[in-house]
């Protein structure tokens, strides 16, 4: 997060009462406000836009483009060949120059309505697929043992428009490797691939604008040795929640080996987990899954 | 006399219309009852078993209504079922193919290789199957070709479900050249894969040697993707790879060609040319 440098101006856009901050990036400027507490600011909530104004918001690796016409808006994104990108940078409205830049430069694309009205909202979302996440190292977790780890996972965002939140588009922050999690090419699971150093110290945790962490904690009651090298790791059925201080967490998730038979309780437990208490902003999940319990076999999570 | 002639007329007319309600309510019937077998199959089976259920029904219904109408008016069942008999061993000689076609398609239905949406391979065609009919098996290529196969040609020969299972292998073949190292080679191709988002980073991609070619090291590299994504990915990683091999300076070599005079004979003679004004080797004396 030592990337980010925040220059604190003026709402630019006088059309929407709750319109954030605009931010332009100064490296050696401070802007008198604790980076964290822009992020949110910068990235996600309301927007206003003025008719034929575009904005410009880079969130990690990608920046995205929105135009507001009469009846039109327009959307182009582009992603930078770096994953570790931790930068936050708005630009409402942007530049004519950079405008007609990024016009020559990304193709456009068009979604038409009758009227469009100020309003943007620009949400995180969870990816469509589970995640099937992979400490850099291995670990194994002895018998009767328990263990918190934080696993962290790629976020999609999600472009809305209009006070009823018409939904334009959802772009991947990052878009993960494809990969399958099953037991053999005919049976499994499509999902998406991460990796994540299962890190099992907060203050240890790296916190990216475009990916949200998860507490999972994993209790082994079996007798033998649990070999942990890959979790399905059901995001789906997380919500998010964001920090004051501009982390994005989901719901922490609960992992129960038992003893016999071999199968494996996973509990989402709903609400923002112990390290986001009290957060400024919450996102819904994509599906619910009834009373946040699901049980799969021991092979669907862990490999 | 006239009383009684116009007695059996009207009864006549009676007869042929009962028969003709029976026949009515018999079609609404099926209908109805086919559209309702119909609903409530679509919950629990696949587009083609649907129909096929829809259709019994509808057919079975109809025959019942059919035949007791025929009874309304007058015809025997037994004489009836005996002319059938009769009728279908004619039918049967003289429709030998088609009858091999409705049982084939019978089986393929039963029997489930492929269904509608799936893409198959038989022999040098390839495409989507459209319908599974009682003689035939409907494709449409991916040049939009209408192709139909008889029913009794699958049944016999190998068919490929392409599309049976939700994750597929693309085999890319590549030679690198002998002075190639192999190590590199194979960090090179699993950092392409890597890279490329569609490539599943699990099942692992797979590097073979296949062995040392004329003028090449022959190599196959196998990535596994989502089956829609097959063409795709199968296009964008060949030119990857031709990038990645250009980066890393990997050769792909051409067919080469050596010219050995043996050593028997004199070597080639070799003349060398300045700016190109010399005499043609045929003008030499």
């Amino acid at each position: 997060m030592g990337k980010n440098v925040f220059k604190f101006t003026k709402p630019l856009d006088p059309l929407c009462g709750e319109v954030p901050i605009c931010f332009g990036l100064g490296p050696d400027q401070d802007c008198g406000m604790t980076m964290s507490a822009v992020v949110h600011a910068a990235c996600w909530g309301r927007f206003g836009l003025a008719e034929g104004q575009t904005g410009r918001w880079t969130i990690g690796p990608m920046t995205l483009w929105v135009k507001r016409l009469s009846q039109e808006w327009r959307l182009a994104f582009e992603r930078v060949d770096d994953p570790e990108l931790a930068l936050v940078e708005t630009a409402l409205p942007c530049k004519t120059e950079e405008v007609e830049a990024a016009e020559a430069r990304l193709a456009f694309e068009r979604f038409l309505m009758r009227d469009t009205t100020a309003v943007l909202h620009l949400s995180p979302a969870q990816a469509d697929r589970s995640v099937v996440v992979r400490p850099s190292t291995p670990f194994h977790l002895l018998p009767r043992q328990e263990t918190t780890i934080f696993v962290s996972s790629p976020l999609w965002v999600k472009i809305e428009v209009n006070e009823e939140k018409k939904m334009l588009k959802e772009i991947p922050i990052l878009r993960p490797s494809d990969t399958w999690f099953g037991p053999s090419t005919r049976e499994g699971e499509l999902c998406y691939s991460g990796q994540t150093q299962a890190r099992m110290i907060e203050d240890e945790i790296c916190f990216r604008p475009h990916r949200a962490i998860t507490p999972v904690t994993i209790s082994n009651e079996a007798r033998t040795v649990l070999n942990v090298e890959k979790i399905n790791l059901p995001v789906t059925y997380l919500s998010l929640y964001g920090t004051a201080g501009g982390a994005l967490w989901t719901d922490s998730v609960q992992v129960k080996l038992a003893e016999t038979p071999l199968m494996a309780t996973v509990t989402i437990q709903p609400g923002p987990p112990p390290q986001a208490q009290e957060p400024a902003l919450t996102f819904p999940p994509r599906l619910t899954a009834g009373r946040g319990v699901l049980t799969r076999a021991m092979s669907s999570l862990f490999a | 006399m006239v009383r009684i002639d116009e007695l059996l007329m009207n009864e006549g007319l009676l007869m042929v219309g009962r028969a003709l309600a029976i026949l009515i309510v018999g079609l609404i019937l099926a209908k109805i009852l086919g559209s309702a077998t119909g609903r409530v199959s679509s919950k629990y089976l696949d587009a083609q078993r649907t129909m096929l259920f829809r259709r019994i029904v509808f057919y079975l219904v109809l025959a019942l209504f059919v035949v007791s109408a025929l009874n309304q008016l007058g015809f025997k069942l037994s004489v009836l079922l005996g002319a059938a008999g009769i009728l279908s061993v004619a039918v049967g000689f003289a429709s030998q193919t088609s009858a091999s076609n409705i049982i084939s398609g019978l089986f393929l239905i039963g029997e489930r290789p492929f269904s509608v949406g799936d893409i198959i391979r038989l022999d040098d065609t390839m495409g989507e199957v459209l319908s599974i009919d009682l003689l035939s098996v409907k494709l449409l290529t991916a040049d939009n070709l209408f192709i139909r196969i008889p029913n009794e040609t699958l049944i016999k020969s190998q068919v490929t479900t392409v599309t049976r299972f939700p994750i597929r292998r693309v085999d890319i073949r590549v030679g690198v050249a002998y002075k190639e190292d192999l190590s590199k080679v194979r960090r090179v191709l699993f950092e392409v894969a890597r890279k490329n988002t569609l490539a599943l980073e699990e099942p692992t991609p797979d590097f073979f040697f296949l062995g040392f070619g004329d003028s090449s090291l022959d190599l196959q590299f196998s990535v596994w993707v989502q089956k829609e994504n097959y063409l795709n990915l199968k296009s964008v990683i060949t030119e990857e790879i031709k990038n990645a091999f250009d980066r890393a300076g990997i050769e792909i070599p051409f067919p080469h060609r050596s010219l050995y005079a043996g050593s028997a004979t004199e070597p080639f003679p070799v003349r060398i040319v300045e700016g190109g004004k010399g005499t043609p080797p045929g003008s030499a004396g």
